[in-house]
């Protein structure tokens, strides 16, 4: 399936079950810390790039042999729970997830992508080990951390009615064609003088396991990079 | 049972402490008739859950719901905690 078919099977896809998603928040357990972690469900810059990600999928498993791509599945926004060790009973939701079907015909998760925006870094770090070192068929993490600056804050919030009236927003459905000034390509956005976005950055980096300890290691420098297709990506074992 | 919130890891968390004391009593418990009653601490996680989807409770306030929950909890009150939420989501047709 190619070019158009693709981009509507991806509409359809992220249309219907991850960007309109109104479901109850995702909760995740970690069993070697005992934390119980509930969070909100993509917003659109996270959407944005998980959607990115996954047609960089689609594209790649379209271009493999058919006896593999039968054996290859993208999973989004599903919950694993296979783990082992101190991770026994951990549960976790991963933004993106690369499945494999062994010669077992039992599905595999290979490839894990993690993509936080309001967790901390040391979070991020946190999820690789529990996906390498809890987890024995993934051989590959990839963490991307998003940042704004300023951190969004509902700029109209401290305002009265009667000073938010006299600003006249026009209806919700109509905003978005409204002119917002960008100070740059990423950000900030204004509106009738309030940031509503801040400057967006981020980076991203890959996790494995290390060869000899098998311990969570980074394998890739912190790679800050636009447009992710120049970025030669690590190979991933099947 | 003593609450406290710690910022310090960028995610809001509540840590409610007597987590395992309250599991061992559970453990050590008469033994119900009928339905296993989750424990008290579960239930607390399950409403904090529902305050943190409809907005309600500690998650009223504008904003407070931008960042991730994390809540220590035991294996046993997880399973708790899933059990209550499974049935609420069933209860709601989801």
């Amino acid at each position: 399936m190619k070019g158009r078919e693709s981009e509507i099977l991806l509409l359809v896809f992220f249309g219907t079950d991850l960007l309109n998603c109104v479901r109850f928040p995702r909760y995740s357990y970690d069993s070697s810390s005992s934390t119980l972690t509930f969070q909100a469900w993509l917003g659109p810059i996270q959407a944005t790039l998980v959607s990115t990600l996954y047609y960089g999928f689609f594209l790649a498993i379209g271009s493999l042999p058919p006896s593999i791509q039968d054996r290859v599945s993208i999973a989004t926004i599903t919950k694993y729970e296979e783990f082992q060790g101190i991770y026994t009973w951990s549960e976790r939701v991963p933004e993106l997830g690369l499945n494999v079907y062994s010669d077992m015909r039992s599905e595999e998760v290979k490839f894990v992508a993690e993509v936080a925006f309001l967790e901390t870094y040391e979070e991020l770090v946190q999820n690789a080990k529990l996906w390498l070192e809890g987890n024995k068929t993934v051989s590959l993490v990839m963490l991307v951390k998003l940042e704004e600056d300023p951190c969004y804050r509902r700029p109209i919030q401290d305002l009265t009615e009667s000073e938010f009236g006299e600003l006249e927003f026009p209806p919700w459905d109509e905003i978005r064609n409204q002119p917002f000034a960008l100070s740059g390509p990423y950000g900030p956005a204004e509106y009738k003088g309030f940031k509503w976005v801040g400057k967006v950055s981020g980076f991203f980096e890959f996790w494995a396991p290390d060869p000899v300890t098998r311990l969570a290691s980074r394998i890739t420098t912190r790679m800050v990079s636009n447009p992710l297709r120049n970025v030669s990506y690590p190979s991933l074992p099947m | 049972m003593f609450a406290f919130p710690s910022t310090s890891t960028g995610i809001s968390t509540v840590i409610l402490l007597d987590t395992e004391d309250m599991t061992s009593l559970h453990n050590m418990g008469v033994l119900a008739i009928g339905p296993t009653p989750q424990s008290v601490y579960s239930q607390e996680c399950f409403q904090k859950y529902k305050d943190f989807h409809y907005g309600t409770g500690a998650f009223k306030s504008p904003g407070s719901r931008d960042r991730a929950v994390a809540i220590k909890i035991s294996k046993r009150d997880f399973f708790d905690f899933k059990d209550l939420v499974d049935e609420y989501c069933e209860g709601k047709g989801k």
